[in-house]
């Protein structure tokens, strides 16, 4: 079905070749209310872009890359927002989410590269980003000054191996960071060094001094499932993605609640439902009430909804090849993104879909994150 | 065609291929059922037996050539170790079922490895100067570096380990031994008794932990021979051979010590040219050849020319490529490489009706 799905689109896109010109994109994107949304994608072509489009699926803006992206780090205010390359990729673009261009490149030292995640401290001056040292072997939190030209101010550690997504507490000084627990080494990009031995973790890392406030990790049978993807809630309940790296049989908890000084609860889920998800999220999101989580598995083709309050499993959504998920501002309703094209409205209720069209991508197979900012505020 | 042309021909008709409209045909359970079971009797089976064999023959050796009871010299025990990775190099695509449970794939060949760790596990594990029986018994316990063939070809080319005086024996003897074991289990649990890893895959089902439907079954080959290709470029080709032969980093090379890089690639595309076109039975190549003619005679040609690529380097392959006069073949190799990958992922997934998808197929 995916494929049937795929092969129209390419012919779709092949017909209409020429709408793909970025002759629609509205000029200023702050003129849109509501969340502004920006994914990674690759276009008909395989070339790799980024854009922009509003809740009503109007491009704000489709830019290209220098290399594949992967997720954003939004900045407090709105107007800006930092793309960064997928692992072990070395480039971070400043997006201005007003006018909808990049107003800068940023690129990660010589030593270092970015794991594609990162976030902003509360007043918008400091980035922090996940990379790795990859000749030491450990995780770092690379800390950038956005008001200075985004000048490299120092590293603080990961306190793990492979850090990936990493949040901000509503403490505003509390950084918490998933470590995938993955050693990898850009002279063999992509391969994982490590498997028999990984240790991943969940770490609380106080964002002035670095140190670690706690460490979460899993029972030592579950070591080779990677904490990898995350988000927070309002009320700072922490929601955890992860990746199983066992034998493809092996039947695991994928999805996990953190709240407060308690460790991480993993969430069961109906067996045929953790079945089809395939060991795999690709990424996690809360609705703005903080009462639904979104967990995309797209090597399942399914999108699945959880309650946090109960810590149980809702329903869940097809979408082939569905990885980026995004709230809308509705409670209990959320955008997800496909790898093989399209975009999709879900309410988390019912696992009913509706396609949203965005306006000139229709051929775009959306990569992994699809990330809302919120550049109404502004307007 | 002029073969100097073929990778950038390849190139070129996949993106004509990328584009154009391609109808998967419906492939029926009892035809992916079909070539599933004779994957397993004529593929996994023979290559598992040649494992154990092999594995067999090289604890074998390492025992004569340590006790010197039989005239087992460094050169037939080099010979049996070149068998043994043969053996593996020829199965190593097959990476679901039984070797994939008790980590047995990492503890066979813990490769890429990141900056000479079983180098430094062995020489660790030699100091400590260990009573045999005590590490025999341990080895499958311990650290998965110097567990498999990887310690193995340390024990027996590095001239530290097993020169008159030299204490490798011990450890050599253990890691040959815990490689018998290892592949005798997995082939136990591939086709002995009632719950054996083939009689599962050959009745799929929801109770079924590992196949759902025999698409199942099917994809796990279909990953073997995709994952495969994949990592022969991403890891013994593009980090080793650079962008010229200035650029060469020989460091990165599989089987530096051994001098057996350019064989391994030989190998390992022999076995996943048998496992598309069958060894004497049904291959993947079965489900093409009526849906997509095209693309099985493409296939084919691809195997056989790439093949003809690699077996024409001149030497290791970190050795050949910083030869200018011997680098072209290995330049041309790369490239054949990767367009065979590009089919495969683009239009050998769908001709067998596997939906393999941009986010699924290498996620973050």
């Amino acid at each position: 079905m995916a494929i049937d799905r795929r092969s129209t689109l390419l012919l779709l896109a092949g017909g209409v070749a020429g709408s793909l010109l970025p002759a629609p994109f509205r000029a200023k994107a702050a003129a849109s209310c509501g969340p502004l949304y920006l994914s990674a994608h690759a276009d008909i072509t395989g070339g790799y872009r980024v854009s922009g489009f509003a809740e009503d699926g109007t491009s704000l803006f489709d830019l290209p890359l220098p290399g594949r992206g992967h997720s954003f780090a939004v900045r407090p205010d709105g107007s800006a927002a930092v793309h960064f390359a997928r692992r072990p990729g070395r480039f971070a673009l400043v997006l201005d989410l007003v006018e909808g261009t990049v107003a800068r490149r940023v690129e990660a030292p010589a030593d270092r590269h970015f794991y594609g995640h990162g976030v902003f401290s509360p007043d918008g001056r400091l980035l922090y980003v996940t990379e790795n040292d990859f000749e030491g072997e450990r995780g770092v939190i690379g800390i950038y000054d956005a008001e200075r030209g985004y000048k490299r101010l120092g590293e603080l550690p990961s306190h793990g191996i492979g850090p990936h997504e990493i949040a901000l507490l509503s403490d505003g000084e509390t950084l918490v960071v998933a470590n995938g627990g993955i050693a990898t080494h850009p002279d063999l990009p992509r391969v994982k060094l490590n498997l028999p031995t990984m240790a991943p973790s969940l770490c609380f890392v106080d964002r002035r001094s670095g140190a670690l406030r706690r460490e979460l990790t899993l029972d030592p049978a579950l070591h080779r499932l990677s904490i990898r993807h995350l988000a927070v809630a309002p009320d700072d309940t922490v929601a955890v993605a992860m990746q199983y790296e066992g034998p493809a049989h092996d039947r695991v908890p994928l999805v996990a609640l953190q709240r407060g000084e308690g460790p991480l609860h993993l969430l069961h889920g109906p067996p045929n439902v953790i079945r089809a998800m395939k060991n795999y999220c690709g990424s996690i999101c809360f609705d703005p009430s903080g009462r639904t989580i979104a967990v995309s598995a797209p090597r399942g083709n399914l999108v699945t909804f959880w309650d946090v309050g109960s810590s149980l499993y809702l329903v869940s959504a097809r979408v082939s090849d569905g990885c980026g998920v995004a709230p809308s501002a509705r409670s209990g309703e959320f955008l997800a993104s496909s790898g093989l094209g399209g975009v999709v409205v879900i309410d988390a209720c019912s696992g009913a879909t509706r396609p949203l069209a965005v306006g000139g991508l229709e051929a775009a197979r959306w990569d992994n994150h699809l990330v809302a900012a919120s550049v109404s505020r502004r307007t | 065609m002029n073969r100097a042309f073929l990778p950038l021909a390849l190139i070129g008709l996949l993106v004509l291929w990328a584009t154009s409209d391609s109808h998967a045909q419906e492939i029926a359970p009892a035809d992916y059922a079909r070539v599933n079971a004779a994957l397993v009797e004529t593929h996994a089976l023979p290559r598992y037996e040649r494992l154990a064999t092999a594995t067999d023959a090289f604890a074998g050796a390492a025992e004569a050539f340590c006790t010197g009871e039989s005239g087992v010299d460094q050169e037939r025990l080099r010979a049996a170790f070149h068998d043994a990775m043969d053996a593996w190099m020829g199965v190593q695509h097959l990476r679901f079922g039984p070797v994939d449970s008790r980590m047995r794939g990492f503890r066979f060949y813990f490769w890429p490895q990141a900056r000479n760790k079983v180098g430094e596990a062995v020489a660790k594990l030699v100091a400590a100067d260990e009573d045999d029986a005590a590490l025999a018994a341990r080895i499958g316990r311990t650290n998965v570096a110097v567990q498999g063939l990887l310690a193995a070809e340390v024990l027996v080319y590095d001239d530290r380990y097993l020169g008159a005086d030299a204490k490798g024996c011990g450890l050599l003897t253990a890691v040959a031994a815990n490689m018998h074991t290892m592949a005798a289990g997995i082939l136990a649990e591939w086709w002995e008794g009632g719950d054996a890893f083939a009689q599962l895959m050959s009745t799929p089902g929801p109770d079924n932990p590992h196949f759902e439907d025999h698409a199942a079954g099917t994809l796990a080959f279909f990953q073997g021979l995709h994952d495969s290709l994949q990592l022969i470029y991403d890891i013994n080709l593009k980090p080793v051979i650079g962008e010229s032969a200035q650029s060469v980093r020989p460091v990165l090379a599989e089987s530096r010590l051994s001098g057996r890089s350019q064989r391994n690639i030989v190998v390992t595309l022999e076995a996943l040219q048998a496992l598309y076109l069958g060894e004497g039975s049904a291959g993947l190549g079965d489900l093409t050849a009526v849906a997509d003619p095209k693309l099985d005679r493409l296939m084919r040609k691809a195997f056989r020319l790439t093949l003809a690529t690699v077996q024409s380097i001149e030497g290791p392959v970190e050795q050949a490529a910083a030869d200018p006069t011997r680098r072209p073949p290995v330049e041309k190799l790369a490239k054949q490489v990767q367009a065979l990958k590009q089919i495969v992922r683009d239009r050998l997934a769908p001709a067998l009706g596997l939906a393999v998808g941009f986010n699924a197929l290498d996620g973050d």
